[in-house]
């Protein structure tokens, strides 16, 4: 691997997937059975959701279904092997992708789950950041010796595409990168169960007649 | 070769199975289905898929089914929970970038993945929701490729590679891989013979009939067995209907091949150049007119010809139209001149075995089996996909290469056969077969061959030349000759099969049988027409009669009647067109040259409406009833048969139900063990044949009226006629 190893296990099990699946030389996949070829993929693309902050809570189930069949179904060692990287991660990093599920990146890596803001007591206010940022998401303006009245200098979040070049050019280090606030998860609404069935003439103690009554009979007793 | 059986067991089920079988089709042949989406019955298993999953007692992790052979005491369990797993794991993948559109998909009721997924209670994919918006490929007649509906099990890659096709293969790697041909070009395009093998293999709709769409789905059709008969394969279709309309046309063996002209030819059917009504001559144009006045004609025609009239019975005949046809001209019409034009194309090849193996030995096909061949001999033959002619056969050879047998072609020219990597060249110059092959033997013989059958291959050995004399007259190097030879001599299972290029000339193809003779190879001549061995074998042929029975008065050959005759009556299609005489009566379902000299034209029953039984140039014996019916006021042949007598003769009339009982009655003959007949090594006059230009002459009529005219490649003359 070219790039430096990522401090985000979410991220460098990803990286390392994708390389795998990219690869054009004789060490990437042979895509040829379909565990592999499909599941890895699938495992790919969760991680890229989960990045990119539209993780949900069923990902990590997922992951581990094709952690494991990936496992037992496919064909050579190779596949079999990057199925164990994801066990492995799964085993050891399991509270990573949980909170990378909620929205956070705690190793500040996966851009879509972290804040860049300028903290203002470090802020020199040159102006490099906002020349360099090419998506016009800092705004402020220079300091003019002598003068007084400006506004400091900030971050707009919704321009703010996390690529870092900010950071690059800030010779106080002023650009920081934070956590996003946890979101409140939606609540599902509950799915109401209707059945039409003759309830009254249930044998009791017998093989279930309908699933629905029986979901609500475990539910309420 | 007997296969030894294996003692097993299928989910507690105590089995026989044959042994080295794979484990899903040993499962099936018990009734157990393994689930799978890349396997093929006969074609060597990949593995892809892993839905084949089993757990067999005593191995750690569960193993592909399509890879693993059977053997003794294997305890084999289909359906535990871990096997399962994988297979709703595979399922659900696949479904996730699957449309499902079964809602209005043709497939439906066919479909494998369908199947599955309704088997594994899996409503929706559980993955990502995933669409590769490939474009639909239907820039290329009678076959679409949808990559959208792709499973990836590849089954159609290897279909076509495996029978020396190779147009398709997988594009890209990954998910995103894709099946096309090369350069993603359209199929036309890229060398494909649309036999529409892939078609057949493909578990979903991804590859189908091109108008497949909107014309009913499995449940709404009805199906029919049937045999086409455009050529010598005589293969066996399913004709499925809607609506009392033929919709598509499949293989009815597993894995069998079916050529474009028997899948996709089903239209020349209705095509506007069927005869619908009879015609005759009337200055100088054809007319129509009704069947009292036609039958009138005919009978007048024989009447006034009678032992001077001409009858030709094509191969595209059934047996039951054939019996009655020579009943006609031998016992009502009176004449002895019956021919058919297999005696003008393989007239050598007939002669031939007739003197080496007795007078049943044109059947000797039966007893050669080509799909268990290891070395195939291909004498002046020219199979060839590409140019569409004798395709099956063709296709039967490759198979047997891919595997692994050698192939010898003798040929004058360098046919597509010849360009396999087990073939063997040896292109010869015209008309030196028997110097060549003499050659062959007596390196065979030098190489070390033993027969059991000596009897007489001292008086063979003495008409045998040397190596470097066969070289040097047949122009092939002594290299070549020597290794065709070891390649012989190894082979356990050889098969010599005898193409027009020989089957002419008696003397060739005696040498031939020779070279058979000391393998005790299996030999098949090559007959272009569909049911030429069971014309001949019904008595359609002028020195013999029903049942290989010596005729009791011989006629006229198929070449002699060419001119001269008072009334010649043709049925069916021929090759040739250079037919004179007084009265031309031609019984046929497609308008072509010859009906255009014709006074008289009879319409006779195409493909898929006739009924009856045929024997194909293998020898099989195939029975088939009607499936669809006869198109306007053409007639059954063996009908026309029976009204023809019946307006010659009152008291010599036959009627058209009896024939069928009488052709059972007609003996199969006893095939002899074949002996040696040698013959004098030298060069003649060139006689060999083009098989293409023999066929196509002869499914000239059908193929105009179809729309698989145009993807056949050679445009020969007689085409454009």
């Amino acid at each position: 691997m070219s790039q430096q190893e990522s401090k985000c296990p979410v991220n460098a099990t990803r990286v390392k997937l994708a390389f795998f699946y990219h690869d054009d030389s004789k060490n990437g996949m042979c895509s040829k059975c379909h565990p592999c070829k499909l599941g890895i993929f699938d495992a790919m693309k969760i991680f890229e959701a989960i990045q990119a902050g539209r993780g949900s809570k069923k990902d990590a189930a997922l992951l581990e279904r094709i952690a494991k069949d990936v496992k037992e179904g496919g064909m050579c060692k190779k596949g079999k092997d990057h199925a164990d990287i994801l066990a492995a991660f799964l085993a050891q990093h399991r509270d990573d992708l949980l909170r990378h599920i909620e929205g956070v990146c705690t190793h500040l890596e996966c851009a879509a789950l972290v804040r860049y803001e300028i903290d203002p007591d470090k802020c020199t206010m040159c102006d490099k950041c906002r020349e360099v940022c090419k998506d016009f998401a800092i705004e402020g303006q220079k300091l003019v010796p002598g003068k007084t009245g400006f506004t400091s200098y900030r971050v707009r979040q919704k321009r703010c595409t996390h690529c870092g070049e900010c950071i690059k050019v800030c010779p106080e280090g002023a650009v920081i990168v934070v956590e996003k606030e946890r979101e409140q998860a939606v609540k599902e609404p509950a799915r109401t169960l209707v059945c039409t069935c003759d309830v009254s003439g249930r044998p009791s103690g017998k093989a279930p007649v309908c699933s629905i009554h029986d979901t609500v009979d475990a539910v309420f007793p | 070769m007997t296969i030894k059986m294996v003692n097993m067991e299928f989910d507690g089920k105590a089995v026989s199975v044959p042994e080295g079988m794979t484990l899903v089709d040993a499962a099936a042949t018990v009734g157990i289905h393994i689930p799978n989406l890349c396997h093929i019955k006969e074609l060597r298993g990949v593995g892809a898929c892993r839905m084949c999953m089993v757990e067999i007692e005593g191995m750690k992790t569960p193993v592909t089914g399509c890879t693993t052979r059977t053997k003794e005491g294997m305890k084999v369990q289909t359906k535990t929970p871990k096997v399962e797993e994988i297979r709703k794991f595979v399922t659900d993948l696949v479904l996730s970038f699957h449309p499902l559109d079964c809602m209005t998909c043709p497939k439906a009721g066919d479909c494998d993945l369908q199947r599955y997924a309704a088997d594994l209670s899996i409503r929706e994919s559980s993955f990502g929701r995933k669409s590769f918006n490939y474009e639909l490929n239907d820039k290329s007649p009678f076959i679409t490729i949808d990559n959208n509906y792709c499973t990836l099990c590849g089954r159609c890659v290897r279909v076509c590679k495996e029978q020396g096709t190779n147009v398709l293969d997988f594009m890209g790697r990954g998910i995103t891989t894709k099946v096309s041909t090369a350069q993603d070009k359209p199929l036309h395009e890229s060398g494909c013979t649309f036999c529409g093998s892939c078609v057949e293999a493909c578990p979903v709709n991804t590859i189908m009939e091109r108008d497949r769409w909107q014309h009913g789905r499995e449940w709404d059709l009805e199906k029919h067995e049937s045999v086409c008969t455009a050529c010598g394969s005589g293969c066996s279709v399913i004709v499925s209907k809607k609506d009392g309309r033929i919709v598509k046309v499949n293989t009815k063996e597993s894995n069998g091949y079916i050529c474009a002209i028997g899948r996709f030819g089903f239209d020349s059917l209705g095509s506007g150049n069927r005869i619908t009504k009879p015609m005759k001559r009337q200055d100088g144009k054809l007319v129509t007119t009704t069947w009292e006045e036609a039958l009138k004609i005919a009978a007048d025609a024989l009447k006034k010809a009678g032992a001077n009239a001409g009858f030709i019975a094509s191969g595209s005949l059934t047996n039951e139209e054939a019996f009655a046809f020579q009943k006609l001209a031998r016992d009502v019409a009176g004449s002895a001149n019956i021919d058919t034009p297999a005696s003008s194309y393989a007239g050598g090849a007939i002669s031939a075995l007739r003197a080496a193996y007795g007078d049943a030995g044109i059947a000797v096909a039966s007893k050669a089996n080509l799909s268990a061949a290891d070395c195939v001999v291909v004498i002046g033959a020219d199979p060839s996909q590409k140019q569409q002619s004798l395709q099956e056969i063709d296709v039967m050879i490759r198979r047997r290469a891919q595997a692994g047998a050698k192939v010898i072609v003798v040929s004058t020219e360098k046919t597509d056969l010849a360009h396999h990597q087990n073939a063997i060249l040896l292109q010869l110059e015209a008309g030196t077969d028997t110097a060549l092959l003499a050659g062959v033997m007596s390196a065979a013989l030098a190489e070390g061959l033993t027969t059991a059958d000596t009897k007489g291959l001292d008086a063979l050995r003495k008409a045998l030349v040397s190596v470097d004399r066969a070289s040097s007259t047949s122009g092939v190097s002594v290299e070549q000759i020597m290794t065709a030879a070891k390649t012989y001599v190894a082979a356990k299972q050889p098969v010599v099969v005898l193409g027009t290029g020989i089957s002419a000339n008696e003397e060739a193809s005696l040498q031939a049988l020779n070279l058979a003779l000391l393998k005790n190879a299996g030999v098949m001549p090559l007959m272009l027409e569909a049911n030429a061995l069971g014309v001949m074998q019904m008595g359609c042929l002028s020195a013999m009669g029903p049942g290989y029975a010596k005729a009791k008065q011989a006629g006229k050959s198929y070449s002699e009647m060419k001119s001269g005759m008072k009334a010649l009556y043709i049925a069916g299609n021929v090759p040739d067109t250079d037919f004179k005489a007084d009265v031309l009566i031609v019984q046929a379902s497609h308008t072509n040259a010859l009906t255009q000299k014709a006074d008289l034209v009879l319409p006779m029953t195409a493909l898929f409406e006739k009924h009856g039984t045929i024997v194909n140039t293998y020898g099989t014996e195939k029975v088939f009833a009607q499936a669809q019916p006869a198109t306007a006021e053409s007639k059954d042949g063996v009908e026309i048969a029976a009204e023809v007598s019946a307006a010659v003769s009152k008291t010599k009339a036959f009627k058209a139900k009896d024939i069928a009982a009488l052709v059972k009655k007609v003996k199969t003959g006893k095939l002899g063990a074949g002996t040696f007949k040698p013959v004098k090594a030298a060069a003649a006059k060139p006689y060999g044949m083009s098989t293409t230009v023999l066929l196509l002459a002869m499914n000239q009529g059908l193929l105009s009226g179809s729309a698989v005219l145009k993807v056949i490649e050679v445009k020969q003359p007689i085409l454009q006629k």
